[in-house]
């Protein structure tokens, strides 16, 4: 090194690019508190405390590669007597005789960087202030805008309820009744009827009016679904599981139910509701089995976070969502109706089933404000996956 | 609202093959600290590069605080790509923090990913009884300090939500041609967000065949780390590297490369 | 005052009158079944049926009905001296929780109009026997 870099008021150092130091000058020897002969050939981590050690491996490095250069780097050096130097730094990559060298110059800055902390600390003042006018400002815009988005979706909200009600009301009376005295009259007609022809066509009548009353208890299902405030606590589901598992059994007695599951956490949510969505899930798999004594069900579970905001764009909270991924082997059906799936009294095979079991499992998983979705493949069975989140934070309030 | 990902996240696409190769650089700098090795791979493979939003040439506007305040929210980053330009089977590579973020996005989506490149990878950087991260908390403190005071590129006079404001004039958004961005707020709030995460639970959420690239003498990701992280991570490999340092890809190309093809060769 | 072996149903619908009559008719004619066909007619039957001091031992009250519902035509009966003390029983296709809490607490009869004509018998030959308390 020449004699002027050697006695420059400055500090200045040479090192390779992995951080070995290969020549340094006075100036830094003596800020340092170290003899040269301490310091060449050794790493310029040595001279750097934690955090710019880091910041090195993470910015200062990369952009001498990158960029061939840096200029006016804060970094804080470590003086032999572990007291920090806080210094600013210019470097350069060069090829000096084939091999890349890093050649750094620099100041110690310890007037400045009072100065700036008093400054940066300012501006923070400055900014929070101004921020918090601003902020205010924007949320109280916001707030009006949601404000009148929301009176708008409470009107329609109490505008569906109410048809509801009265769809209810038609489905509940002006239906079920009809079905109800046509099932009683063609009972009365078995009784009295002595001509052996007629009585097959009388059977039929039995099986349609049984499968509409079939038909209206779903429906009245759902509008039960539609209606009620689910009621919210803790629960374990492998209990539901189980519970629901066991019902299947007793319908279906030829059938071998094995469900293969990972541990479930406890998850917060109304109990008859998430039985009655592990009830068609399952039933479904028993259903559309491929073996006719044998149906394997594999849930797996993943906890994991999930944005919890499902409508409102470009806001975000991550909580915490249990994700349950129920798969079987039966028969599955044409992916291209994976999205309709869910759709009420949409049927994909043409087996047994009204295909509403998927439709309550959506107004279930909906009610708990989770995501569920379907994926099959013809004769690869069907895999649903419910996502819900573990806490159910106060919903319901509006509606 | 953003009208496209390859917008916001400045992303690049480029390559001869048809298998999807997603780079994800991770804290400090940009998709540029891949340019000694991306060309290795141009041939085979179908290179998409992109900057997260935040950094190198990205859509600063599209910096939201909530979102950008969890890994997860830069994992959605990488599955909008995917998902805008159709990816499939992809291998994702993904250096120091974006080693977690990859893993949050396989995770939460399993099926755009085939395959995990981990380059200098850590589950949780802060000491924890008997896990050793690296470091202390008063550490991460100092380099959150040190960012204050580094101006890299440095492209808002003020926070980005102020800056944005309609009622106030736009106060010169020339940003130098950098590629490692200290913006000090945006790349402050980076930094808080790696270095106080903690991903060890994550780790046993997923099989996806990973590969760990463990630098010799790295301090952000110490030999302890990749040890932990090859114990935990089903499916994984672990390679010790020759290279030193946190930055394999950048100050031993040749070797991040060999690695990586020999994993990728063995793995059919 | 005696009450006779009557049995008064308030029903609007027809169908379900002849359903009555004919099940009435298959379990025995030990009580005779009176019909009205909404609240009001009930009222005026029962107001000549207590002139001749002739109340039936049971009425029999359907809920949904036009002019005088089930419930108003129940307040009005228990409002009526002598007539209050007449049991009676409702009988409805309503499935509305609300309404069944509501009767019960009061301790009168709920009874929900059956699907099989095995069910339908049941239920009016309990009826039956009631009256004959």
């Amino acid at each position: 090194m020449g004699k002027l870099f050697e006695h420059a008021p400055c500090i200045y150092f040479s090192a390779s690019d992995d951080g070995t130091l290969l020549e340094v000058n006075n100036f830094l020897c003596a800020s340092l508190g170290y003899d040269a002969a301490e310091l060449t050939g050794k790493n310029m981590d040595t001279i750097l405390t934690t955090p710019s050690r880091i910041f090195r491996q993470t910015h200062f490095f990369p952009l001498l590669k990158l960029q061939g250069f840096t200029e006016e780097i804060y970094l804080t050096m470590l003086k032999s007597n572990e007291e920090p130097l806080p210094v600013l730094i210019n470097a350069v990559r060069k090829q000096v005789d084939d091999m890349p060298v890093c050649l750094y110059t620099g100041i110690v800055v310890h007037n400045r960087k009072k100065f700036e902390e008093e400054l940066i600390s300012a501006k923070k003042s400055a900014e929070a202030a101004l921020y918090e006018n601003v902020a205010l400002a924007e949320i109280k815009a916001e707030l009006q805008r949601h404000i009148e988005v929301l009176d708008k979706q409470i009107h329609q909200a109490e505008k569906q309820n109410h048809e509801l009600r009265q769809f209810n009301h038609v489905v509940g009376h002006h239906l079920q009744e009809p079905v109800r005295k046509l099932t009683l009259f063609n009972s009365l007609l078995q009784q009295q009827n002595k001509d052996a022809d007629s009585t097959p066509l009388i059977n039929k009548i039995a099986a349609v009016t049984g499968q509409m009353r079939e038909v209206l208890s779903d429906l009245q299902k759902y509008l039960w679904l539609q209606e009620t405030l689910p009621n919210k606590k803790m629960i374990e589901l492998d209990k539901l599981i189980d519970g629901a598992a066991e019902k299947l059994s007793s319908e279906f007695p030829g059938v071998e139910l094995h469900i293969e599951k990972d541990h479930m956490p406890p998850v917060e949510g109304d109990e008859e509701q998430l039985q009655l969505l592990f009830y068609h899930l399952l039933s479904n798999a028993v259903r559309f089995r491929k073996d006719p004594v044998r149906v394997i069900v594999t849930i797996s579970v993943t906890a994991l976070k999930l944005n919890q905001f499902r409508y409102i764009a470009e806001k975000y909270k991550y909580t915490d969502f249990l994700r349950l991924c129920v798969k079987d082997e039966g028969i599955g059906f044409d992916g291209a109706f994976n999205n309709r799936a869910f759709e009420i009294f949409r049927r994909l095979h043409n087996e047994s089933g009204r295909g509403v079991g998927l439709t309550l499992c959506k107004k279930i998983v909906d009610n708990h404000l989770g995501n569920i979705k379907i994926e099959s493949e013809q004769g690869k069975g069907a895999m649903v996956t419910v996502e819900l989140p573990l806490n159910v934070v106060a919903k319901n309030a509006v509606i | 609202m953003v009208a496209s990902m390859a917008t916001r996240n400045n992303v690049k696409v480029f390559g001869k093959g048809p298998q999807p190769m997603l780079f994800a650089h991770g804290f400090g700098c940009d998709q540029n600290m891949w340019r000694f090795v991306t060309p290795a791979f141009e041939n085979d493979y179908r290179i998409i590069l992109f900057d997260f939003v935040g950094a190198g040439k990205s859509d600063l506007q599209a910096y939201n605080r909530e979102r950008y305040a969890s890994l997860n929210g830069y994992a959605k980053d990488i599955l909008e790509i995917c998902e805008e330009l159709k990816l499939q089977d992809v291998i994702l590579v993904g250096h120091s923090v974006s080693s977690m973020i990859g893993l949050l996005a396989a995770i939460e989506e399993p099926r755009y990913f085939q395959k995990l490149i981990m380059v200098g990878p850590s589950p949780c950087y802060i000491n924890d009884g008997n896990y050793n991260g690296g470091f202390e908390r008063k550490d991460i403190e100092g380099l959150l300090d040190t960012m204050e005071k580094n101006y890299i590129g440095w492209a808002n006079f003020m926070a980005p939500n102020i800056m944005g404001n309609k009622d106030r004039p736009h106060l010169g958004q020339e940003m130098a041609e950098s590629f490692c961005s200290t913006d000090p707020v945006i790349a402050k709030q980076f930094a808080e967000v790696t270095f106080f995460s903690d991903n060890r639970a994550d780790l046993g959420k997923t099989k996806i065949p990973s590969l760990i690239l463990q630098c010799s003498d790295d301090i952000i990701a110490p030999m302890e780390v990749g040890e932990y992280l090859f114990k935990h991570l089903s499916n994984s490999t672990l390679k010790v590297m020759k290279a030193t340092g946190h930055c394999p890809h950048m100050s031993e190309p040749e070797e991040t490369i060999e690695l990586i093809k020999e994993y990728l060769s063995k793995v059919a | 005052m005696e009450r006779s072996r009557t049995i008064l149903y308030i029903e609007d619908d027809a169908e379900d009158r002849e359903l009555m009559q004919h099940t009435a008719k298959q379990v025995g004619e030990s009580v005779n079944f009176v019909y009205a066909e909404n609240g009001l007619k009930a009222l005026e039957y029962l107001t000549v049926a207590k002139n001749n001091l002739r109340l039936p031992c049971l009425i029999v009250l359907d809920l949904n009905m036009p002019v005088l519902d089930g419930k108003e035509t129940f307040y009005k009966i228990k409002n009526e001296p002598m007539l209050e003390t007449i049991p009676i029983v409702i009988f409805t296709s309503s499935s509305n929780p609300g309404d069944r809490s509501l009767f019960e607490s009061l301790g009168v009869g709920f009874i929900t109009k059956p699907y099989n004509l095995s069910d339908m018998s049941n239920i009016v030959r309990g009826m039956i026997d009631l009256c004959n308390k």
